[in-house]
């Protein structure tokens, strides 16, 4: 008999494995074990259904399913980017945002897995997750943050428990532009925009995120394949390198610069990222160069998301809202 | 490894498991990752479709974790601990379908269908140690339910090839089975 014979054998075989059947007695001997073996494999498990499984179980933050609470649908605006805090005691940085920026409470749900939050800063969606003890790293972000009156803000954050990184001051972009660092680690500059009709520069978001980086132009070009981020504007250094650039991912901008100085390099930050269709995303994400870390599943909380690390290992999350 | 369900060998690695997880549920993982075959087995042989068999299993690690911080050691292991929690899904799920209201169903499971599920979820952990191209294959198959001409025009295969690699697959396996590797 010829191999093909042989595997024609077997499809019959498993043609009545599949509807409950008996194996045919003119089957040969092995295709007969693999088929009666195969039916054995009627329950294998779907790989997707294991690793959602999973994910919901461990997600950092996820609501124990009694309290879970989803965000009414009028609250939540679109925003390609959504940067997303980790720390061990992320309510109280809920805290913090509200009482040093006026951030507005859109979502907070603590559950067994740890504490889900969600702010939105003039408009602007942040995102922040942990749990005292917690066995995962924190995600600490760099944030440019945009208010109507700087120096009111700067006194507010510094009484809430921020320590100061610079005082405000006028800076030659049109800024007045202070720095603090809150008490859990992230960094905040913060700005009023004098030189136009509003406190936030044309084409900028109440909160962006900042990456400051030793080599950032290899960072942007990583971002530009892995992520279709389009490039929007570049100072460069004397020396080489970059001072300053700004960076466009759907309707969100990134900030970026080289690390120097006072201005030490961020450390790894997660960003939320929304796209249309997680799949191609992920697939291109990989493919320009971003690591592969966990390919789209359906999450629990209404998303097919897939989870990728850049270069300098910040976390993406891509993300597509599936309708339910 | 060839330990059986009710093995000592490893309860004083799975006892540090369960109190890791007791302190940080985010070490659940590693729990689920050793008992999700046995149990996805255990329920799929029993319910008639594969929503049913994900919603329940879904169902049994959800309470798992939510029962953990009263999980007491007692050297019962954590899979009858788990199959008992199945047990329980099973007879609310019959009754609540009403498929047969006179079934009922002992608190745990037999040792035997405990077993059969064992053996079958070694066969699946088997399935993800198949070259890439069987393991799809094989995926697309029986997780998927696919027919060979879809399997075919989703991989851009000819159905030949993918007859071929079904057969070298199922070989495979059967040989794993065979050299005692479980």
């Amino acid at each position: 008999m010829s191999e093909r014979e042989r595997f024609d054998e077997l499809e019959a075989a498993l043609a009545a494995v599949f509807s409950g059947r008996d194996v045919p007695g003119d089957v040969g001997d092995e295709p007969r074990d693999l088929a009666l073996l195969a039916g054995y494999l009627l329950g294998l498990p779907r790989e997707e259904f294991r690793a959602s499984l999973k994910a919901d179980l461990v997600r950092p933050g996820a609501p124990a399913p009694e309290e879970k609470r989803e965000p009414e649908a009028a609250e939540v605006t679109p925003q390609t980017v959504i940067p997303y805090v980790v720390v061990p005691r992320a309510e109280q940085l809920m805290d913090f945002v509200r009482e040093a920026f006026g951030a507005t409470e859109v979502l907070r749900s603590a559950g067994s897995g740890g504490f889900h939050g969600e702010v939105r800063i003039g408009g602007t969606q942040l995102m922040m997750g942990g749990r005292p003890g917690m066995s995962w790293p924190e995600s600490l972000a760099t944030l440019h943050l945009y208010v109507p009156d700087v120096d009111a803000t700067y006194r507010r954050a510094l009484d809430a428990g921020a320590a100061s990184l610079y005082a405000p001051a006028d800076q030659f972009y049109g800024d007045r532009e202070a720095g603090i660092r809150d008490p859990f680690g992230n960094r905040w500059f913060i700005g009023t925009h004098k030189k136009g009709p509003s406190h936030v520069p044309e084409g900028m978001r109440s909160v962006t995120p900042f990456f400051l980086l030793r080599g950032a132009s290899e960072w942007m070009e990583l971002v530009k394949q892995a992520f279709g981020a389009e490039e929007i504007g570049r100072v460069g250094l004397p020396e080489g390198g970059v001072r300053y650039a700004r960076m466009r991912i759907g309707d969100s901008i990134l900030e970026m610069g080289e690390a120097h100085g006072e201005h030490a390099a961020s450390t790894p930050a997660m960003l939320y990222v929304i796209v249309e269709d997680v799949d191609a995303a992920y697939t291109r994400a990989v493919a320009g160069g971003a690591q592969a870390v966990e390919a789209p599943t359906l999450q629990p909380y209404g998303a097919r998301v897939g989870h990728v690390k850049d270069s300098r290992g910040n976390d993406w999350y891509l993300a597509t809202p599936v309708r339910r | 490894m060839g330990a059986g369900l009710a093995s000592g060998a490893e309860q004083p690695d799975e006892r540090r498991l369960i109190e890791a997880a007791q302190q940080d549920p985010s070490r659940f993982a590693e729990l689920y990752d050793a008992h999700f075959h046995p149990v996805y087995a255990y329920i799929a042989r029993r319910v008639g479709s594969r929503a049913e068999a994900e919603d329940l299993t879904s169902e049994v690690f959800h309470q798992a974790l939510a029962n953990l911080p009263r999980f007491q050691w007692r050297g019962v292991p954590f899979a009858a601990w788990l199959f008992r929690i199945a047990a329980n899904a099973l007879a609310d799920h019959y009754r609540k379908t009403a498929r047969d209201r006179s079934l009922t169903l002992p608190d745990a499971p037999p040792q035997e269908d405990a077993e059969d599920a064992e053996r079958r979820a070694r066969l699946y952990r088997l399935v993800a140690e198949l070259p890439e191209d069987q393991r799809r294959v094989l995926r697309m198959r029986f997780s998927e339910e696919k027919s060979i001409r879809d399997v075919a025009r989703e991989i851009g295969r000819s159905e030949g090839a993918v007859k071929q690699l079904q057969f070298r697959a199922l070989q495979g396996l059967r040989a794993r089975m065979r050299e005692g590797y479980v």
